[in-house]
């Protein structure tokens, strides 16, 4: 959810079937469900393999890996608001634009299946200004979340020094374009966060 | 939960608007449990926490906010800073939106 990609929370409006009282199960039959309507969806190993706390059997990572791009979908159960299931979305900003119809398809097609609204995690374009963060309807998904996304990228292609478009997830566009960008490890241990 | 409290003392600059509060107290219940693996966020190159040399965060604002509701410290090492300025508008704290996840 950084700067290196795009960013969406889908959450269960209040008839949602998602909205409270779910199980890990629940979770699993929805990936199960989101892999069976769309077959580019695989489970994501990667994002699994490098959690950095223990596994989860509330938390499901999916990925959408074409020739148009990728992006990634992570479900998982909200304990602290009755068990409600939130979907996230993101994509990198160095995938090629193509990525864009998949990942709005996607995401209308859960919106309207789930019954669920959509939190706009990542900035808006300056001349969105007033835009609400949230998106009731998957109708006005597109007209809201494109120049939102654009103006991200350039960004990102100012952080990163490089326009260049590369099939990757989000973390794996962090090792390919900005690590290499690091000062050397130099600050004491007090420094770093205080 | 009030980040303009939590982090006045962190000398850290948020540059996104919204963060996921599911995320933060996930993140926080694995550090406060000592289950966070902190070598792995320290030498994985595919899991950086970055800030640029203002303190701007660039990645892994949920885990900087995690880290104090946890009340831990980050180990030395881990935060890796960006050789030059982010191009987006730090924020001040309050202006973070905390997303709850259902209305």
């Amino acid at each position: 959810m950084g700067f290196e990609a795009y960013s969406i929370v889908l959450c269960p409006n209040e008839q949602s079937p998602l909205r409270t009282n779910q199980t890990p199960e629940t979770v699993q039959s929805i990936a199960a469900d989101i892999q069976e309507r769309w077959t580019e969806f695989q489970s994501d190993a990667v994002a699994s393999a490098y959690l950095e706390y223990p596994p989860r059997n509330d938390e499901e990572f999916l990925v959408y890996h074409t020739a148009e791009g990728l992006f990634q979908v992570r479900l998982s159960l909200n304990p602290r608001l009755g068990n409600a299931v939130n979907l996230s979305l993101r994509f990198a900003y160095c995938n090629p634009a193509t990525v864009y119809e998949p990942f709005f398809a996607v995401t209308e097609e859960l919106m309207r299946r789930y019954d669920l609204y959509c939190e706009v995690m990542s900035d808006f374009a300056p001349e969105q200004a007033g835009v609400p963060d949230t998106i009731e309807t998957p109708d006005t998904l597109r007209a809201v979340l494109l120049p939102s996304i654009e103006y991200n990228r350039r960004l990102w292609q100012l952080d990163s020094d490089t326009d260049t478009e590369a099939i990757l997830r989000p973390n794996e566009a962090l090792a390919c374009f900005i690590a290499p960008r690091f000062l050397a490890p130099t600050e004491p241990a007090a420094a770093l966060t205080r | 939960m009030d980040l303009a409290d939590l982090m006045q003392n962190t000398g850290l600059t948020p540059t996104q608007k919204k963060v996921y509060e599911g995320m933060i107290q996930q993140y926080a219940e694995a550090m406060q449990n000592e289950e966070w693996d902190w070598q792995r966020t320290a030498n994985d190159p595919l899991s950086p926490m970055i800030k640029d040399m203002a303190g701007n965060i660039l990645a892994g604002h949920h885990r900087f906010i995690a880290a104090e509701v946890a009340g831990v410290q980050i180990p030395a090492g881990v935060v890796k800073v960006f050789a030059s300025s982010g191009a987006r508008v730090p924020r001040s704290w309050s202006e973070v939106v905390v997303v709850s996840g259902v209305r």
